[in-house]
């Protein structure tokens, strides 16, 4: 394993409130950076849960997170704010694109919420970043006027735009035709060799689980295989 | 702050027909207000510069009942004498020294000293009563300004000559350079020769009032030295109670009245239509926030997909709730601008469809306007506030996980 990125300790999770579920049931998990892993696991099993934990939209019950040494759960919310500005790149199987904004608008995005304005050189990087994933043509698009595909392709762009290292993924390809599903995953596969992101999918397709590099298999909370 | 305006403004051109009937709803309640504002304030300034513009704001006269109240507690023999008083004994004496001291008061912008009588006027065989107002052009112009109302003629109220108003020239038959006899308590008719005739605008005065020099005045009535009263203008009208109230205790020998107690029905009708204005202003003030809240309300459900994902990209929760904030001062302050363009359009098309035929003159208040527009966008805001703070609770997972 290369340097450590995230080291997760008896993660804990609970919801619901008189009726408590415990999405996670102490979860120990190193990820390192450059890493290129998956999360497999049946519906319910914990994998989204964990990934927002790690992305830091919700916060362990219990157990310790560390960042690159640092406890999340030390942080405020405008430092976990902070964090999921930089540090994470997210995406989603609905890929989630502002409708009230363009391609290129989308992507640029979380530069605009770190540095509150336009930045040239970011402007020329999330061009860079559509041509990379293939969307050199669209740039000026609507988001609603591409195809779901292409929506995931932006969303990916977008994740990486602030050059994160840890990428999430919840379900990325779980929304699209086997084609774009294909051609998604080659299009992480070669991000993650050629900018050296760590990236961690979670997925329900088998075929995808096998070409990564690590499988993480879930199971009532808990990781069953690593 | 740069972002959460761009995100705001992309919010609200995204959902355009949603924004434009709010905009719309904001903008008809801001022109009324303005409409029912200027309308209702340009009336009352009319009412009350006719009441007042040409008249005096307040009178310094004898405390003459002072004088017959202490007589009467007196001996039977005295109180006789009351009614025996000439004019001579009635009046100001020491006008003089109050007009000096009323030479140095800043808030005091005009005073005039007077002598009032009323003789009669013997015309085609029937006996008119006048109201003769001796005093000193120079002065009186100043409150009447009259030298700028004559008709016909000239403004000289010197010697014998006098002024009167239209509607007595009319009644009389008398043109400028006409003669008039006047018929006082001591019944020697005595003859005036009439130099010009005035219109102060007011029926009443214009059918009785003649203006004549002080001191003939002063001789025609027998009151020697002394005069009937002082009328005085100030700055602003609606101090002249305070100022009364000053003068009273200065010269505490004198009755002092001014023109707000005189008019107190008046005043009343004037307050009590300002509180319908504004109770009105307030309840259409009130629609528009609510109007501003639930369309914002409804819209940050509508959003909670986009404000998930924000959040998910870093967006803070202060930021989060900014672009709501944003949304609601942009909606008021936007509303409030068509709204007061509107407002005006409404007051010409009023005035050029000849409704307003009441209404001598609209002024408008921009003070007021902006006043108006400052509170609807401040409206705006408050309004934002709840959905606001519903964006920035949002929590960005259930926004992400339900699509």
């Amino acid at each position: 394993m290369d340097e450590l990125l995230i080291k997760g300790e008896n993660l804990v999770k609970e919801y619901g409130g008189a009726v408590k579920t415990r999405a996670l049931n102490g979860v120990d998990l190193k990820i390192g950076n450059r890493e290129f892993s998956c999360i497999i696991g049946p519906s319910g099993c914990g994998k989204s849960t964990l990934l927002n934990l790690l992305g830091a939209l919700d916060r362990p019950d219990d157990g310790s997170l560390q960042f690159r040494g640092v406890e999340l759960s030390a942080m405020s919310e405008n430092e976990l704010a902070a964090f999921r500005n930089k540090s994470v790149g997210f995406v989603f199987q609905f890929h989630h694109l502002l409708p009230e904004f363009n391609a290129l608008e989308n992507v640029l995005l979380p530069s605009w919420i770190e540095s509150g304005r336009v930045n040239q050189n970011r402007q020329k990087r999330a061009i860079e970043l559509l041509e990379l994933v293939g969307l050199e043509g669209k740039i000026k698009n609507p988001a609603n006027n591409l195809s779901g595909g292409q929506q995931q392709r932006v969303s990916i762009a977008r994740a990486l735009i602030n050059s994160p290292e840890l990428v999430l993924a919840d379900e990325p390809t779980g929304n699209l035709d086997s084609e774009s599903t294909e051609q998604v995953y080659e299009l992480l596969r070669r991000i993650s060799r050629e900018m050296g992101t760590a990236f961690l999918i979670v997925t329900h397709d088998r075929n995808i689980a096998q070409k990564c590099d690590r499988i993480i298999e879930m199971k009532d909370g808990r990781i069953i295989s690593d | 702050m740069k972002l959460e305006l761009k995100i705001a403004l992309r919010f609200l051109k995204y959902g355009k027909t949603q924004t434009l009937f709010i905009l719309l709803g904001i903008a008809v309640g801001v022109s009324v207000q303005i409409f029912l504002s200027t309308l209702i304030t340009s009336l009352q300034e009319s009412l009350i510069d006719e009441t007042i513009g040409n008249a005096a704001h307040i009178t310094v006269k004898s405390r003459d009942d002072e004088i017959g109240r202490i007589l009467e507690q007196g001996s039977q023999e005295l109180s006789l004498l009351r009614g025996n008083r000439t004019a001579l004994e009635k009046g100001l004496i020491n006008w003089p020294v109050i007009a000096e001291e009323l030479e140095d008061e800043p808030d005091i912008t005009a005073f005039s000293p007077l002598v009032q009588g009323t003789p009669l006027i013997r015309s085609s065989g029937k006996d008119l009563s006048v109201q003769v107002k001796g005093i000193t052009l120079s002065n009186a112009d100043r409150i009447y300004e009259l030298t700028s109302r004559i008709v016909s003629g000239e403004a000289i109220a010197e010697g014998n000559q006098i002024l009167i108003g239209t509607k007595l020239s009319e009644n009389l038959g008398i043109e400028a350079g006409g003669v008039i006899n006047l018929f006082t308590a001591q019944g020697e008719p005595v003859s005036f020769l009439v130099s010009g005739i005035f219109d102060l605008e007011n029926e009443a005065v214009n059918s009785t009032v003649i203006f004549m020099d002080l001191n003939r005045a002063q001789k025609l009535f027998q009151m020697g030295s002394r005069i009937s009263a002082i009328e005085i203008q100030v700055k602003d009208p609606f101090q002249s109670d305070v100022i009364a109230e000053a003068w009273r205790s200065r010269i505490p020998e004198e009755e002092i009245i001014d023109w707000k107690e005189q008019n107190r029905q008046l005043l009343i009708a004037l307050s009590s239509q300002s509180s319908s204005t504004y109770t009105i202003q307030f309840f259409v003030i009130l629609a528009v926030t609510l109007g501003i809240s639930s369309v914002l309300a409804v819209s940050v459900v509508q959003k909670s997909k986009e404000i998930g994902i924000l959040k998910a990209m870093g967006v803070t929760k202060g930021s989060a709730s900014r672009i709501f904030l944003l949304q609601g001062f942009l909606l008021g302050a936007v509303g409030s601008v068509v709204g007061t363009a509107l407002g005006i359009l409404l007051i010409s098309l009023f005035q050029l469809a000849g409704l307003g035929a009441g209404v001598p003159e609209i002024s408008y208040r921009w003070g007021n306007m902006l006043l108006i527009g400052g509170i609807s966008t401040v409206s705006g805001s408050l309004a934002s506030l709840l959905p606001a703070r519903r964006s920035a609770n949002l929590n960005p997972m259930e926004a992400i996980k339900n699509g």
